[in-house]
C-alpha cells in the first residue's frame, strides 16, 4: 500500500498554523471594518453593549468555527464514501442524504410554516436519515444491493425521487425562492447555539471517522480482497455510513448544500497523503474545513457588500483546482 | 420469505406514497371541471359573440409604448403571473373569470374579488387548457414569464405582460381600468393617492431628513434589499422623499446581506417584511432573530422604529394598492409622533 507519510505528516503538522490563520482571516474581514484591538477586546473584555463586540463573538467567530467545522464533515464524509464504494466520483450526496434533508424541509416549510429554526435543523437532520434508511432498507431487500455500485444507484434512484416530490410540492406552494435561499446560503446565519449544536456530532462523527479508518482502507482494496483478510465488511459499512450521515447531515443542517467540498477534498487529500485512509481521513478534515472557511471570508467579497452563496465560490475554486490536479497527476493510475 | 413480504410491503408502501400525491392531483382536476360545466354553459351562450367582438368590436390600447387590440368589451379577464394586476383589480374591484392560484388557493387578500373566479394554475405555471376553457377576452400574465409562455398564452387571447416593477405601477392602473371600464375609479384613486403623499411628505419628510430609512424582507431567516424601484422602496424614497442608503442604490436585483452589514448600515427606520409564503402567522424565525444581540443593536430596533409587516407580506409593494396600504400604514404608525 502506497503512502506518503511525510506530506501528511506536513499537512496535520501544519494544520494548528493554517487553522488559526483562517480563523484570524476569517474574524478580520468582514462587512464591517473592525479593528484589531477591538477585536482583542472583544476576546478578553466582552462587552455586550459594544456592537463591534457582539458581532465578533456572535456573528464571525461562530462562522469562522462553523465553516471549520462543516468542512472537516464534508470532507470527511467525501473520503468515507469513496472509500467503502470504491468509487472515485461518489461524495455524500449520492447516497441521497440532502435530497431526503430537503424534502423533510420542503414539508416542514409548506405544512409547518410556524417552525423555528432549531426545528427546522432537526427536520433536516432526520429527513437525511430517511433517506439513508430508505437506501439501506432497499439494498438488504434486493439481491446483491449491499454491493457497492449497486447501493449508489439505489441512493441515487431514492435521492431524484425525494427531490422531485419536493420540488414539485415547493412549485406548487410557491416556497421554491425560500427554500433555495435555506439551501444556499446560510453559512452567515451560524451563531454561537448552532455551532455548540454541531460540536457533539462532531466529535462522534470524527472519531468513529478516525477509528474506522483502518478498515475502510481494507474496504477500499476491494469487497472479496477485504473477506479474505477476515473483514466484517457489512458491519464495518454499516458504522461508516453511520458516521456518514452524522456528519453530512449535521452539516447540511446547519449549512444547506455546499458542493465539490465533499467530492474534491478527499482527492487532493489522496494525491498529497497516498492511498492509506488513516492518512486521508484526518487529511481530508483539516484541508476541508480550511477550504471552506477560506471559501467563506471570499464570499463576503465576491459581491461586496452583499453576501454570496458559498456554493457558488467552492465551485468557482474547486472546479480549476480539480482539473489542474487531473492534468498534472492525471498519469497515475488513480481516478 | 420474510424479505418477500418485507419487499412487498415497502413497494406497496411507495406506491401509496405515490397515489397520495396523484390523488391530491386528482382532487384539483375534479375541481376545475366541477366548475366547468358552469362554465361551458356561459361560454355556449355566447359561441360567436367572441369571435364576433373580436372582429367587429375591437379598440386599440396602448401599454408602455406598445399596442394591444383587444375586444370593445372585456369583461372575461383572466390574470396569470401578475401579482401587481391582482392588486389593481382588487383596487378598482375588477373580478377576474379566471386567475392564478397560490398552493391551490386564493390569498385570502383576494377574497374579495376572487369570489367565483376560477383557479388557473400557479403563478409561475399557467394552466393554459383552464384558460382556453374561460374563453377570456385578455390575458393579463406577467414580464417575469419567458416570450414562450406569452406567444402560447396570445394564441388564446390577447395577452398583455404586465410590467414588474414598481415605476410603472400608474401604467398598471390605468391599463385594467381601460380594459375594465373604471378609469374614473383609477383616476380617483390616483388622485387621493397623490394628495395623500403630498399632505405626509411635509410631516414626514423632516422627521426622515438625514436619516436612514431601510425596507427588508425576511426570507428563511435571511435578510434581503431591493434596489430604488422595486418593492416598497419607491414609496419610501421617490414619495415620502427620505434619502436611499448606497447599498440601496448599488443593488441590482434582490440582496441577500449578513446581520453584520445591516447592522453597519444602521437605519433609524426600518420596514420588515416577511417573504409571502412563510411565518404569516407566528414569526417565529422573526422571533429568533429579534433575540439576537446584533439585530437589537440596530438604531431602528432600539428606538423602536422597527415596523414590522405593516402591509399584507403578499403585497408586492410597487402597485396601486401596495402603495396605498404601504402609506396608510405608514400613516398610522406613529411615525409622525416620533420626534
Amino acid at each position: 500500500m502506497r503512502s506518503n507519510k511525510l506530506a501528511s505528516a506536513l499537512i496535520l503538522g501544519s494544520s494548528p498554523v493554517l487553522i488559526v490563520l483562517a480563523i484570524l482571516l476569517s474574524v478580520l474581514y468582514g462587512a464591517k471594518e473592525i479593528d484589531v484591538d477591538t477585536i482583542r477586546d472583544a476576546l478578553f473584555h466582552f462587552d455586550p453593549g459594544n456592537v463591534n463586540h457582539q458581532i465578533i463573538m456572535h456573528s464571525r467567530f461562530p462562522r469562522a468555527i462553523g465553516a471549520l467545522l462543516i468542512g472537516a464533515f464534508l470532507a470527511i464524509s467525501g473520503a468515507i464514501m469513496q472509500g467503502i464504494t470504491r468509487n472515485y466520483l461518489a461524495s455524500p450526496s449520492i447516497m441521497g442524504v440532502t435530497d431526503g434533508s430537503a424534502f423533510a424541509i420542503t414539508i416542514c416549510m409548506v405544512f409547518m410554516p410556524n417552525s423555528s429554526s432549531m426545528e427546522m435543523i432537526l427536520f433536516s437532520f432526520i429527513g437525511s436519515a430517511l433517506s439513508i434508511f430508505l437506501v439501506y432498507t432497499l439494498s438488504t431487500l434486493l439481491p446483491g444491493g449491499l454491493s457497492p455500485v449497486r447501493m449508489a444507484i439505489l441512493g441515487t434512484i431514492i435521492g431524484t425521487f425525494l427531490s422531485s416530490v419536493a420540488t414539485a410540492v415547493a412549485t406548487y406552494f410557491q416556497v421554491s425562492q425560500s427554500i433555495s435561499f435555506w439551501y444556499n446560503a446560510r453559512l452567515h446565519q451560524l451563531d454561537p447555539t448552532l455551532v455548540k449544536l454541531a460540536v457533539p456530532f462532531a466529535v462522534v462523527g470524527i472519531l468513529a471517522a478516525i477509528w474506522l479508518s483502518k478498515s475502510i482502507s481494507v474496504l477500499s482494496l476491494g469487497e472479496e480482497i477485504a473477506v479474505n483478510l477476515g473483514q466484517k465488511t457489512t458491519a464495518i459499512k454499516f458504522m461508516a455510513t453511520g458516521s456518514v450521515v452524522i456528519l453530512t447531515g449535521i452539516s447540511v443542517a446547519l449549512a444547506g448544500k455546499i458542493g465539490f467540498v465533499g467530492l474534491i477534498v478527499p482527492h487532493i487529500a489522496r494525491f498529497l497523503a497516498g492511498a492509506d485512509y488513516r492518512w486521508i481521513i484526518p487529511c481530508s478534515g483539516v484541508l476541508g474545513g480550511i477550504f471552506l472557511a477560506l471559501c467563506d471570508v471570499l464570499s463576503r467579497f465576491v459581491n461586496y457588500p452583499y453576501e454570496m452563496p458559498i456554493g457558488v465560490v467552492t465551485s468557482l475554486l474547486g472546479v480549476p483546482f480539480f482539473l489542474y490536479l487531473i492534468r498534472t497527476r492525471g498519469g497515475e493510475k488513480r481516478a | 420469505m420474510l424479505k418477500k413480504y418485507c419487499a412487498v410491503l415497502f413497494v406497496s408502501l411507495m406506491a401509496a406514497a405515490l397515489a397520495a400525491c396523484g390523488a391530491d392531483k386528482a382532487a384539483t382536476t375534479a375541481n376545475g371541471s366541477s366548475t366547468s360545466p358552469a362554465v361551458a354553459q356561459e361560454a355556449g351562450g355566447k359561441p360567436a359573440a367572441n369571435p364576433a367582438n373580436a372582429t367587429a368590436e375591437s379598440r386599440t390600447i396602448q401599454y408602455l409604448g406598445k399596442d394591444y387590440t383587444v375586444p370593445a368589451v372585456a369583461d372575461r379577464i383572466v390574470i396569470t403571473g401578475s401579482v401587481e394586476s391582482m392588486e389593481d383589480a382588487l383596487v378598482l374591484g375588477v373580478k377576474p373569470v379566471g386567475a392564478m392560484t397560490t398552493g391551490g388557493k386564493f390569498a385570502p387578500v383576494f377574497a374579495e374579488i376572487t369570489e367565483g373566479t376560477v383557479g388557473i394554475g400557479e403563478k409561475t405555471q399557467p394552466d393554459i387548457e383552464a384558460i382556453l376553457k374561460l374563453k377570456p377576452d385578455v390575458i393579463l400574465a406577467s414580464t417575469k414569464f419567458p416570450a414562450e409562455t406569452i406567444e402560447k398564452l396570445n394564441k388564446v387571447a390577447t395577452t398583455i405582460p404586465v410590467s414588474h416593477i414598481s415605476t410603472d405601477w400608474e401604467a398598471n392602473l390605468n391599463l385594467l381600468a381601460e380594459l375594465a371600464g373604471k378609469q374614473d375609479k383609477a383616476k380617483q384613486v390616483l388622485q387621493t393617492y397623490k394628495e395623500q403623499v403630498q399632505e405626509l411628505k411635509e410631516k414626514i419628510g423632516p422627521i426622515f431628513k438625514d436619516k436612514k430609512v431601510l425596507a427588508i424582507r425576511v426570507r428563511a431567516g435571511s435578510t434581503f434589499i431591493y434596489p430604488e424601484s422595486v418593492f416598497f422602496n419607491p414609496s419610501l424614497y421617490a414619495d415620502l422623499g427620505a434619502e436611499a442608503p448606497a447599498e440601496v442604490k448599488q443593488a441590482k436585483a434582490q440582496h441577500l446581506i449578513s446581520l453584520e452589514k445591516l447592522s453597519e448600515m444602521n437605519p433609524d427606520y426600518l420596514f420588515v417584511q416577511f417573504a409571502e409564503s412563510e411565518n404569516k402567522d407566528t414569526p417565529r424565525v422573526f422571533e429568533e432573530l429579534q433575540n439576537n444581540p446584533i439585530w437589537k443593536s440596530i438604531n431602528a430596533v432600539k428606538n423602536g422604529n422597527l415596523f414590522v409587516n405593516i402591509v399584507d407580506p403578499v403585497a408586492q409593494g410597487g402597485t396601486a394598492y401596495s402603495k396605498v396600504a404601504f402609506l396608510k400604514a405608514v400613516k398610522d404608525s406613529g411615525i409622525q409622533q416620533t420626534k
